[in-house]
């Protein structure tokens, strides 16, 4: 995977990188994660809120993905000569199917932040495997995350809703965050109405179902509790 | 007896009561032999379906022509289950395509399914065997006679791809075809037929809870004639299979871990003080699945807890082995032309052995020396290789004296190399055999390995039908003896293993012909297309 090239202002300057046979590395790593990011709205909202951090969206269409990397290219080229040159250089989109891949591209605790913002809801039973939250793949999105990161999820489809609930506070890495919490969290405001979906929804004057889970520690292994 | 072996275990003799066995399982039939002499001891099922005894050694020179001819050799769409599903007169399909059932049949336990692994458990008390078609687990106990004894067969809801046991040797570990990891207690209550109205609402994987209403279609194969009718017939058929799926979970079981991908093998390993800084010995479940993935996870009951991957492999991985005398590596091999070897507690690799070249000049060496007498279909080929350039790992296996065995599928050769006590890994030897070996078992205390072969077609070949008509010159099983293996192969076999080899495909060829389903290779089908890539 070659970071630099998503993240050219973040890059290890050539000459100080003594790695020179793989690809340039980057002076820090990638935090926040948009996963099914579509048209990338929610990344381009939060690239000036959560400017010390590196945003990437993981998009599985490649025609969207590529639209996401475009969009940005033009917004980092329009801020260039602003006053603020850095905006949109810390966010950045790639294809990738993230139910089979998501540990290709993360390291085991480097996220702080996940969102899933409007996930393919997946209606029929038989296609509940096909769904982005499960028991399973919850422990996928554990290993990814740091303790104490923060996974956020919206949805307006209240089944989808109560599904990811359920399969995320039945998760032994993870528990809920508290009503109070969700509304102090300045993400959350950004995650109802920056995302594509989201704007669809308003427009609709559909309902919006915000959960957050926060990755608790892992158990001590058996016999080791302490003491 | 025409099929070849796909599936082979050691079982070392428990205790004084029974004889050291050798169970190997063509298309349905498990068979047990003594390792003492090579004698046939026993068969399960002990009958067919059409409920004749399956006959023993002796007694099937005669009646392999007649009497047991094409018995439980199925053809490979007719419907596996039957003691079940039979019953049910809804399942129209199935009635039609076996009007010769009989009542009685279905008293007896029989499988048509062919089975695809084994394993011992409790010390060589019970095997627990998986039958693929009908997605069952079943567990034997072993008696001192040799025989099996089902005590339970278990449905899953998707094909078991592999299984293994916990270190305790108390659960079982089941990976299936799309990619879940379940636990079910060894000897967990037997499968109850129609738990009546006190049915447990089953939490299926993902937590869903499923009601269990069995629906009876509106139509059946008689009232329906038109096209559309006929598809909605099927649908409704489908759609009570499914319930029937559902339904079949009936008994102690528990969702561990997932991968989104056909799970192609699985492993558990505790790793205590010795080789470690762990006060406490720690369990791991290690899986490997059909997208290039190995992963370390924590094993029961803190299962969700994922350790690390082991990312390396290009292509699917077939097969993970923790060797014997060095529990904290891992070799794997798949799709790639290599093999690697893994730190895997830390996700490191350590060696990368190549094969691909190895093969390659193998099979050279075949071609090259084939006698224009064997048969003019091979020498009429194009010199060169009708096996594709890619490798399929089938299997890999480590001997107490730190060796790791190798086969790919269609390559007629053992691949081996030693691991020493730095942990560094020695040169790469290949010992050819007669044909394509399927499966091998390991005698570490007796110093040999035993293997089976692809009588069906030609070394090197996964397609090319064997020019070896008669089945008194097929060759079933093959020997080598650990203990002389100097390296160079040829010529190594021990005359002790070479003797029991013998009685044991003595024994086979009195069964004479059986049936023709051809031994199936499936691994290539693994390998991703190009339009299924990273999808
Ligand atoms: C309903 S859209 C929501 C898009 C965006 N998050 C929003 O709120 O506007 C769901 C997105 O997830 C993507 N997606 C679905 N499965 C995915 C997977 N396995 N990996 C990555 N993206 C996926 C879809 O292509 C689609 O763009």
């Amino acid at each position: 995977m070659d970071w630099a090239e998503h993240y050219p202002a973040y890059a290890v300057p050539a000459e100080a990188d003594k790695d020179e046979q793989g690809p340039r590395r980057l002076t820090k790593d990638v935090t926040v994660a948009d996963i099914g990011c579509g048209f990338g709205g929610l990344l381009v909202a939060l690239a000036p809120q959560l400017s010390s951090d590196l945003l990437l969206g993981l998009e599985i269409r490649t025609q969207v993905a590529e639209f996401v990397q475009d969009r940005i290219r033009a917004l980092r080229a329009q801020n260039a000569s602003s006053s603020s040159p850095d905006l949109y250089q810390n966010i950045a989109c790639i294809r990738a199917n993230t139910m089979k891949f998501l540990p290709n591209f993360f390291r085991k605790a480097q996220l702080s932040k996940i969102f899933l913002c409007f996930p393919d809801p997946h209606f029929k039973a038989r296609k509940h495997k096909a769904r982005i939250v499960s028991a399973t793949l919850n422990s996928e999105y554990a290993f990814v995350m740091r303790e104490g990161g923060v996974m956020y999820t919206i949805t307006d489809v209240e089944d989808l809703h109560r599904w990811m609930v359920g399969h995320f506070e039945a998760h032994g890495s993870f528990e809920r965050v508290s009503e109070e919490e969700v509304e102090s969290d300045g993400c959350v405001e950004v995650m109802r109405r920056e995302t594509e979906e989201g704007k669809k929804v308003e427009r609709n004057k559909g309902e919006k179902f915000v959960a957050l889970f926060r990755r608790k520690a892992d158990p001590p292994w058996p016999g080791e509790e302490a003491g | 007896m025409a099929q070849p072996f796909q599936c082979l275990l050691y079982c070392p003799s428990a205790s004084t009561r029974r004889p050291s066995l050798l169970l190997a399982a063509s298309g349905p039939f498990i068979y047990s032999f003594c390792l003492q002499d090579g004698s046939l001891l026993s068969v399960w099922p002990t009958h067919d379906l059409e409920g004749r005894p399956v006959p023993l050694d002796e007694s099937l020179a005669c009646a392999g022509e007649s009497g047991v001819k094409d018995a439980g050799r199925p053809a490979k769409r007719r419907r596996v289950s039957l003691s079940r599903e039979v019953s049910s007169s809804t399942s129209a399909e199935i009635v039609i395509e076996n009007p010769r059932v009989t009542e009685s049949s279905r008293e007896l336990q029989v499988s048509n399914s062919e089975v695809n692994k084994m394993i011992c458990a409790s010390s060589g008390e019970y095997v627990v065997a998986v039958t693929g078609e009908d997605k069952t687990i079943r567990v034997f106990e072993l008696r001192g006679d040799g025989s099996l004894m089902q005590t339970s067969e278990r449905p899953m809801p998707k094909r078991p791809c592999a299984i293994t046991l916990t270190p305790d040797g108390k659960t079982i570990l089941c990976g299936d075809k799309f990619g879940d990891v379940y636990s079910l207690p060894l000897l967990g209550k037997p499968f109850v037929e129609d738990p009546a109205s006190s049915e447990p609402k089953v939490e299926d994987s993902n937590g869903r809870a499923e009601e269990h209403v069995l629906v009876l279609p509106a139509a059946s194969a008689r009232t329906v004639h038109t096209k559309k009718n006929q598809e909605a017939l099927r649908n409704q058929q489908r759609q009570i299979r499914q319930k029937k799926e559902k339904k079949i979970l009936n008994f102690e079981h528990q969702l561990l871990l997932g991968h989104v991908s056909l799970l192609t093998d699985l492993a558990c390993v505790s790793i205590c003080e010795r080789t470690s800084s762990f006060s406490h010995p720690r369990d791991y479940i290690i899986t490997s699945d059909r997208d290039e993935h190995i992963r370390v996870s924590r094993g029961m009951p803190q299962a969700h807890v994922v350790e690390g991957y082991c990312q390396g492999h290009t292509e699917f991985i077939s097969k993970i082995c923790i060797p014997q005398n060095h529990r904290q590596l891992l070799v794997s091999g798949g799709g790639d032309n290599y093999l690697l070897v893994w730190d895997w507690l830390r996700g490191n690799l350590q060696h990368r052995i190549d094969i691909g070249e190895r093969m390659n000049y193998l099979e050279a060496e075949y071609r090259k020396n084939i006698p224009r007498a064997i048969g003019n279909s091979i020498s009429e080929q194009p010199a060169g290789n009708d096996r594709e350039q890619s490798l399929a790992v089938s299997g890999i296996w480590s001997s107490s004296d730190s060796r790791i065995i190798v086969t790919c599928e269609g390559v007629p050769a053992l691949i081996m190399f030693s691991i020493d006590e730095n942990m560094a890994v020695g040169a790469c030897d290949c010992v050819p055999t007669k044909s394509n070996v399927i499966d091998v078992a390991v005698l570490s205390d007796l110093g040999i390995v035993i293997y089976s072969m692809d009588t069906d077609h030609e070394p090197f070949s996964t397609t090319k039908p064997s020019s070896e008509k008669s089945a008194s010159s097929k060759t079933f099983f093959g020997s080598f003896s650990l203990s002389n293996a100097t390296g160079r192969g040829m010529g190594a076999e021990g005359l002790h293993s070479q003797d029991l080899v013998g009685n044991l495909n003595a024994r086979m060829q009195t069964h004479g012909e059986r049936g023709s389903r051809l031994y199936c290779y499936s691994l290539e089908n693994l390998r991703k297309r190009g339009y299924e890539e990273e999808s």
